[in-house]
């Protein structure tokens, strides 16, 4: 069991460039959560990234999240005005991060990793009500902790899954918005670039 | 190899993108989802007091044609009954009696029409109805309504849409130098006119008593 750990270790730290693509769910907390608060199925995240060695890697993480939610109707009231109605509420989050890795030694054929992700996300938060729209647009300096794990199972390939909390901080007409994150998917590595 | 994986993985990343696209939240699956009710009120005018209320037995139709006027009776009928319901009394038209409110319904629809950008202008006094000779003031045709203080109107605009307008004036503030007839009270139902006559009335009366239902001052309750 041992063996092919090391080997698949010795492998990674000779690999370059990895590209991920990952399958994200989201539960949003905070303000978000006020906001609208069903977990969002709709998320997709790709992350190239530069080995800088074994243990340390450089990459860009781009992304976008769908949140949305059917209020029931109701009352809104904002001093002396009264609006009833169903509402329809949506998220769209676009995260674009730089996100160094650290890269630890693989256990059992699994390779845990840790990351922060420093960048910023266009949020386009939009309430639609009767024929109405009300919108809110603002790009949104902010971070992300992330921890996961990558599992070789096809030469290249990898399998990953990953847990991150994304926090955007409050800006323009959005306050400060959050979301949990479980992401799945597959990296790959690129081999042999070393050569060029 | 490197050109191979490449193009693979910009497949799979515009499948996935496309994927989501497709799986994008929808919003209003039926008409009635559309409805939307705003009010919006005078919070100096003392609605425990306004006990009597004065209105034409008419809806005044701003973009004539575009609504069927058979919905008119039982728009008429609903605000009554809403007001009855909370303790007003209906006065009759030439009687002796002051009414302490005037109500007003209107309707618009299939067009875009700002209704409340510049109420001074759109609104004309009532063309049908000959004024209020109840008072010295002496309100009728050339008047206009006012909105005091911080009173904000409610803006609609409609497109291929139904807007209904509730509107309570108080004839006792009216002002001669302005020609103008404080508003204390709106209501717009705004939708679609779409479905059967009788969907589109029983949404038309729905929308009426939940205008009432959020605006508990009128039974005196602030």
């Amino acid at each position: 069991m041992c063996v092919p750990a090391l080997l698949f270790s010795l492998q990674a730290w000779s690999q370059q460039y990895s590209t991920s693509i990952l399958y994200n769910v989201s539960v949003p907390v905070s303000n978000t959560a006020d906001y609208l608060s069903t977990t969002s199925f709709r998320g997709l995240t790709i992350s190239p990234r530069i080995f800088l060695n074994e243990r340390f890697s450089l990459g860009v993480s781009a992304g976008w999240q769908v949140f949305y939610e059917k209020r029931a109707p109701d009352a809104y009231v904002d001093e002396t005005l009264t609006l009833f109605g169903t509402q329809f509420r949506y998220i769209n989050a676009f995260p674009l991060h730089l996100s160094p890795q650290f890269h630890l030694p693989a256990i059992a054929g699994f390779k845990p990793y840790a990351g922060l992700g420093v960048g910023t996300t266009f949020v386009n938060q939009t309430t639609n009500m009767g024929l109405f729209t009300f919108q809110s647009k603002e790009w949104m300096l902010g971070f992300y902790p992330e921890v996961g794990v990558m599992f070789p199972f096809r030469n290249d390939w990898h399998l990953t899954l990953s847990g991150k909390y994304n926090h955007m901080f409050g800006t323009g007409e959005l306050p400060t918005q959050a979301y949990w994150g479980i992401n799945a998917g597959f990296t790959h590595f690129f081999r042999g670039y070393r050569r060029y | 190899m490197k050109t191979r994986l490449t193009a693979w993985l910009a497949a799979v990343s515009c499948g996935l993108i496309i994927t989501l696209q497709g799986c994008y939240p929808g919003g209003p699956e039926i008409v009635g989802e559309y409805d939307l009710v705003a009010t919006s009120y005078d919070r100096d005018f003392d609605f425990s007091r306004a006990r009597t209320f004065l209105m034409p037995d008419s809806v005044i139709h701003l973009t004539p044609g575009q609504v069927s006027r058979a919905y008119d009776p039982f728009i008429l009928q609903a605000v009554a009954s809403q007001l009855r319901a909370r303790g007003f009394t209906r006065l009759t038209e030439g009687g002796n009696q002051q009414a302490d409110v005037v109500i007003l319904t209107s309707v618009t629809g299939n067009t875009n029409v700002s209704v409340w950008q510049n109420p001074y202008d759109y609104w004309g006094w009532y063309s049908g109805w000959g004024g209020y000779p109840g008072f010295g003031a002496g309100i009728g045709p050339g008047w206009g309504y006012g909105y005091p203080g911080y009173f904000s109107p409610v803006t609609v605009s409609a497109y291929r849409t139904g807007t209904l307008v509730i509107q309570m004036v108080n004839p006792n503030q009216a002002s001669a130098a302005s020609q103008t007839v404080p508003s204390v009270w709106v209501a717009t139902f705004n939708g679609l006119l779409e479905g059967s006559p009788a969907s589109i009335r029983d949404r038309i009366v729905q929308g009426i008593n939940q205008a009432f239902v959020v605006s508990p001052y009128l039974g005196g309750s602030q």
